[in-house]
């Protein structure tokens, strides 16, 4: 007997650097696959490029309200909990921005020359069995330019106190 | 360690030819290293293809020029300070990601050649190109077959229309790809 466990013990140490080594592999890649299995950066490429043709084809005094709510959720996933971080719209460099995950954000430029103001995140007036608003969008307003610096307002941090009932269930 | 049973007074040599089974950590990581890289590769071209919008943003430019033209003219949007106010584009924006070239009676603007225009982009006196207006350069690549299905090339749009006898042509292009910027 004693004899046997001696020799799986020296079975487990000769192998022992292996099994660290494929342990480590293991754990790294899962915790990749897991950071990209809900596509933060797909929906972040996505939305950035929609809002964008939204605002080439808008003409000022247009109000756009445009379902973000599957980006919402994966932020909020993502713990990304600042609206100011999820949606940016630089009327400078006239170009939008959109992060859905902890680390990098897409952005996306737009040529028609227009400023964006007022944009913020809002819940739908349709409501579900619950009472709870269905979907969240994003809401800003078209304008002539005015001058050249950035526009626009950030009024909550979703699901905080001023998120104005946005629905990040 | 590593398979050298060390007795009291034994000296450290190893007669097991155990250096062949150490050099295998090296092959192991090796392995796991290419085994990795596949796995990488397969997830970034599932996750990461990407969401093409340059062949819309060229639709949308055409669209804007030619509503732009039908409304003011061909005369009074020559040259780019003209060209950019009047049809409401940003000027760095479409300098950097878009292309633009705009043929008057001509069967082919893609190949078009090109006059020469001053540094307002106006073309100058006496040119009788069919070029009345570009921005950006290298648009015969619009015009190439394989081009449409090599992610590399901009994508193109043509779009033709009359004003009473003259007939134009606008070829915009799109060549923008989203950039992924770091943040804290």
């Amino acid at each position: 007997m004693n004899k046997k466990a001696e020799s799986f013990g020296d079975l487990l140490f000769d192998n022992v650097i292996y099994l660290i080594l494929l342990v480590m592999f293991i754990i790294g890649f899962m915790y990749y696959i897991y950071a990209r299995a809900d596509g933060a950066e797909t929906w972040g490429d996505y939305y950035a490029k929609e809002i964008v043709k939204v605002i080439n084809f808008a003409e000022p005094g247009d109000e756009v309200w445009l379902d973000v709510h599957k980006g919402s959720e994966i932020a909020v996933k993502k713990k990304v909990k600042s609206l100011s971080e999820m949606f940016t719209i630089d009327n400078v460099q006239n170009k939008v921005c959109v992060k859905l995950g902890l680390g990098r954000r897409t952005c996306y430029s737009y040529f028609n020359e227009v400023d964006i103001i007022g944009w913020n995140i809002l819940p739908s007036e349709g409501k579900d069995e619950s009472g709870q608003s269905t979907k969240n969008l994003l809401y800003f307003k078209v304008v002539d330019v005015q001058k050249k610096e950035s526009v626009g307002n950030v009024e909550g941090v979703v699901g905080g106190e001023n998120s104005g009932g946005v629905n990040v269930a | 360690m590593w398979g050298i049973k060390m007795k009291k007074g034994e000296r450290r040599i190893d007669r097991k030819g155990n250096l062949g089974n150490m050099t295998m950590v090296f092959m192991f990581i090796l392995l796991i290293s290419l085994v990795g890289i596949g796995l990488y590769i397969g997830v970034e071209l599932f996750f990461a293809s990407g969401y093409d919008a340059r062949y819309v943003d060229a639709e949308i430019l055409a669209y804007k020029i030619e509503n732009c033209i039908s409304e003011n003219g061909v005369e009074g949007l020559m040259g780019n300070s003209n060209f950019f106010r009047k049809c409401r584009l940003n000027r760095n924006m479409t300098e950097e990601y878009n292309m633009i070239k705009i043929c008057k009676n001509s069967n082919d603007c893609v190949n078009e050649p090109e006059g020469e225009f001053d540094d307002d982009g106006k073309l100058k006196d006496g040119d009788n190109s069919k070029v009345i207006f570009k921005v950006g350069s290298n648009f015969a690549v619009c015009g190439f077959e394989g081009g449409k299905s090599n992610y590399n090339y901009p994508k193109c749009v043509l779009r033709n229309f009359k004003i009473g006898k003259d007939k134009y042509e606008i070829v915009a292009g799109g060549k923008q790809v989203s950039a992924r910027e770091q943040t804290g």
